[in-house]
């Protein structure tokens, strides 16, 4: 949960100041676009397995009480338990107790947003339970006590020299420049951990209804060590993440995989039913599955708003993101970024906290283009820009209220054609004041925000209509030819 | 425009009362205020009877795609909304159908570059036509930057909001501009071109900025 | 940290769960506006009708796509070979030990020694399925077939028969529906979908594997 107000002007123009910071930004979005784009063009059906997607998440969340319920009897029916936590604070205080109740010290993690989102790591280690991330790069994040950077990609933002120094600072090991020594060294650290785990806990790719089966997608193994080595499996999952029939993950799998590292499949994809079953000799004894509600019952119900739900995590339209490309993962202030971060942020933290988020878009459109459910971006984030702005008229905050006197006048000025013209005819006398080589410089708040680094264009002595009119006398129509 | 147009012998017609479509507002989360100066729209080109073109494709797909949402309550206004909806062209879209009438000729000689407006590619579909007319066009070639399809950083408001975001998106813009080698830049949205001239004429970069209309009717005038 | 919870205090989650469900289900009720989507076609929408698809074409297409993500094929043509095959690699990779699968191919083999998972220099399991598209092995979990085998040893070796190969994910889907007759109620605990060893670009985007699991990947194909 978000308690201070993220202030994302105050966070990009922070970023923004990074050479190194836009250096990888820029390595990273190029690349995921090169590698999406290969692998999507691969697919000749591509178009009808997003609209199928499409279809099958709009069905989901019409109907999310009554899936919800199947999956739930499904897991129970395969020997799992079924959690309902109607917020984050609750959601950890059942895994914590489940920890407890086994007596649990130690507990591996793979990588999953949902954890972060209800910050379960403090919540299990201010309880006194070990608890170790195990995707290298959120193990690396971990280490420096810092926040994933990306949803896929979570160390981005730290170099070789970065995570060379910390190894050795934290493992007492030499500064090895090499990633593949540095890999080996995690994988020597946290393969103790895994056998020393009781219990794992994971996210939710995706869960089937009819099956109660959960789907975990990852590349390194760590997800397949964390849900199996350990007697206790737990699973958080937000309450969207159901798909209603075993063979419809087929769908959900290839345009994950392509759209999120652009792989023809990850590296692992495992479909896991209920706990180890007799005469099996590994998998976890005990399997709970955590529903995870957090706001998005809200979101469910918003006519306008609720195709945010239908997000499968592949970060596609963060990596085409011309603005996530400029200011990166952090400026966006909580778990998730880039679009889907202001659009499922201020969703699911007070609004008046977040309300920077839903104007952080240029409304350029990329995401909407590759987003493989067909979110369209720019439409939810019109929507709350309209909710932002309909609660600033309740509790007004000077930049907001400056700005709806603003569009007030705007909406008159615009709405008239008589104050149209004499408004253009009075910018054209106070442009003067400003003008060099027909072009304005240095003009006052706010417009000053853009005549700090650009010119802008002065307003024509004689407007086009004046001119139209002595041309052709007053008369609105012409044939010039 | 103008002169394009009525070069392809077509009669024309200026409303004088007409202001704005309202997407400024409507785009920063005002719908009250832009629904009046909406309303004013359609009261200035109210039946659709005849072909409404625009220099921007920000302003046809406002009218395209969200007149519809800013009157859902209001189905005399959306009846008009959907008449007019099937009628407005954005330039390039419109003068590319009707290219047997456009004189080729040019007075600009030399490579030139086409910037991708977000609105006309991505609520549109237009990324061909303002090429195909580029590349008819006798003395000029196109040479494609890199990423031409990725945002200025215009924005609207969002260049006044975060000015510093949108100034480094537009860095990169310019940027890819330069690298490409060719001596103008083009568009069709007037929002993108005023932010791309407002960098390149600070910055006293050596490129011209030109909406796809002024490179058809250049004027030799040096 | 050896105290026990007190039986109450373990009730007070299952009570809160309790409360928190019938709150989530309230405010989905209202959300819950249509029936649901009965239409399942899905499955078969994206399935190649073309049922006869040559076996050696998929074969092919399994080698390349499981080679291209840093994967070792071997290629069998009789069955008799089978283990001299598997101990010239176990050779080859100077293994001390080793772990296998209880299972038909496997079983009858007298492979070098079996040893303690954990501990063990190689994992050998077989392949229930594998797609060719996506050069992908399929493993379901069983009594005979642990998961750990392919995920625990620095290498890991399946057997694959050629006849397990499907064309794309789809195909495979139908596949696993056609053998539990679509009733998931008797689905093994883990299918895993291998492709290629354990890899991550977590550090600088360079590509490294072996993070967690196998740093090789072969497979021999039957």
């Amino acid at each position: 949960m978000i308690t201070e107000r993220i202030d994302f002007k105050k966070n990009s123009v922070e970023a923004l100041k990074s050479p190194k910071l836009k250096k990888a930004l820029v390595n990273f979005t190029d690349r995921s676009r090169a590698f999406r784009r290969k692998a999507v063009n691969e697919v000749s059906e591509w178009e009808e397995l997003r609209s199928e997607a499409r279809r099958i998440k709009e069905d989901v969340i019409n109907n999310l009480d009554s899936y919800l319920l199947e999956l739930e009897k499904s897991v129970i029916r395969m020997g799992g338990n079924v959690h309902w936590a109607k917020d984050a604070e609750e959601a950890s205080s059942i895994v914590v107790d489940i920890a407890r109740e086994n007596n649990v010290r130690n507990v591996v993690k793979s990588k999953s947003m949902a954890t972060e989102e209800i910050e379960l790591n403090r919540h299990l280690i201010s309880n006194g339970i070990n608890t170790v991330e195990t995707d290298l790069g959120e193990y690396i994040v971990q280490l420096c006590d810092d926040h994933p950077f990306h949803i896929i990609a979570p160390a981005i933002h730290k170099t070789k020299e970065d995570i060379s120094k910390l190894f050795s600072e934290k493992f007492g090991v030499p500064e090895y420049e090499e990633p593949e020594k540095l890999t080996e060294i995690a994988r020597k650290k946290l393969r103790e951990k895994f056998l020393s785990a009781d219990m794992g806990v994971s996210g939710v790719n995706f869960a089937v209804a009819e099956s109660g089966t959960i789907a975990i997608v990852e590349n390194e193994g760590n997800a397949r060590l964390a849900t199996t080595v350990p007697d206790i499996h737990v699973a958080i999952m937000g309450i969207e993440k159901i798909v209603p029939k075993f063979e419809q993950l087929s769908i959900f799998l290839s345009l994950l995989a392509r759209s999120a590292t652009g792989q023809k499949s990850s590296t692992y994809v495992s479909l896991i039913t209920g706990p180890r079953r007799e005469g099996e000799s590994d998998g976890p004894r005990q399997f709970h599955l955590v529903f995870l509600d957090n706001g998005r019952s809200d979101i469910a119900r918003s006519e306008e708003t609720k195709e945010s739900l239908y997000c499968i995590r592949c970060g596609a339209c963060i990596n085409i993101c011309p603005v996530y490309r400029q200011v990166g993962g952090h400026s966006y202030g909580w778990v998730y970024s880039g679009p889907i971060g202001a659009v499922i942020t201020p969703q699911l933290n007070d609004l008046e906290k977040t309300a920077d988020l839903p104007f952080a878009s240029s409304l350029c459109g990329a995401c909407r283009d590759v987003c493989p459910v067909k979110i369209d971006f720019p439409h939810v984030l019109l929507s709350l820009r309209q909710k932002v702005v309909e609660q600033g008229r309740k509790k007004p905050d000077p930049a907001g209220f400056m700005e709806k006197i603003a569009f007030r006048v705007w909406s008159f000025v615009f709405s008239k054609p008589f104050y149209y013209n004499l408004t253009g005819k009075m910018m054209v006398f106070l442009q003067y004041f400003y003008q060099r080589d027909n072009e304005l410089r240095g003009l006052p708040y706010p417009f000053s925000k853009w005549t700090k680094e650009k010119n802008f264009p002065a307003f024509s002595k004689k407007p086009f209509r004046e001119r139209w009119k002595e041309k052709y006398h007053g008369k609105n129509r012409t044939l010039l030819k | 425009m103008l002169r394009v147009l009525s070069g392809m012998g077509l009669e024309i017609e200026f409303p004088q009362e007409q202001t704005c479509c309202g997407q400024p507002a409507f785009n920063s989360g005002h719908a009250k205020e832009a629904e009046k100066v909406a309303c004013h729209f359609l009261d200035v080109f109210g039946d659709g009877d005849e072909a409404i073109v625009c220099p921007s494709g920000s302003c046809v797909s406002m009218v395209k795609h969200y007149y519809a949402e800013l009157f859902r309550n209001d189905s005399e206004k959306l009846s008009r909304v959907e008449k007019i909806s099937s009628n407005i062209y954005e330039f390039s879209e419109f003068v590319f159908q009707h290219k047997e009438a456009l004189s080729l000729n040019s007075a600009y000689k030399g490579r030139v570059t086409f910037h991708d407006s977000c609105h006309a590619l991505r609520e549109l579909g237009i990324s061909s036509q303002p090429r195909e007319l580029i590349k008819s066009l006798n003395g000029v070639e196109l040479i494609e930057m890199e990423m031409a399809d990725a945002c200025c950083g215009f924005g609207g408001t969002f260049s006044i909001k975060y000015p510093e975001v949108s100034k480094s998106m537009l860095q990169e813009k310019t940027d890819s501009i330069l690298d490409s080698g060719a001596d103008a830049v083009v568009s069709t949205d007037m929002g993108c071109l005023m932010n791309i001239k407002g960098l390149v004429s600070r910055k006293k970069m050596p490129v011209k900025v030109l909406h796809l209309a002024e490179l058809i009717a250049f004027e030799d005038t040096k | 940290m050896e105290r026990k919870i007190p039986w109450e205090e373990q009730n007070i989650t299952k009570m809160i769960s309790k409360e928190s469900k019938a709150l989530i289900l309230q405010n989905l009720c209202s959300a819950s506006t249509m029936e649901r989507d009965v239409n399942e076609s899905t499955e078969r929408v994206f399935l190649d009708p073309q049922l006869s698809i040559d076996q050696s074409k998929l074969q092919n297409d399994f080698i390349v796509n499981f080679e291209m993500v840093s994967g070792e094929v071997h290629l069998l043509e009789e069955k008799g070979s089978l283990i001299e095959k598997i101990n010239e690699l176990i050779q080859e990779l100077g293994a001390q030990s080793v772990s296998f699968w209880n299972t038909k191919p496997l079983k009858s083999l007298e492979i070098a020694s079996e040893t303690d998972l954990a501990t063990a220099d190689i994992g050998i399991t077989g392949a229930d399925f594998a797609i060719a598209d996506t050069g992908t092995l399929v493993l379901l979990s069983g009594p005979e077939q642990p998961r750990l085998t392919s995920l625990l040893p620095p290498v890991h070796i399946a057997i694959l028969e050629k006849e397990n190969i499907v064309l794309d994910i789809h195909a495979l889907f139908a596949k696993l529906g056609e053998s539990y007759e679509k009733n998931y109620d008797e689905l093994c605990t883990c299918i895993s979908f291998i492709t290629g060893p354990s890899r991550t670009a977590d550090i600088e985007l360079n590509l490294t594997l072996g993070v967690h699991g196998p740093g090789r990947a072969i497979v021999i194909i039957v």
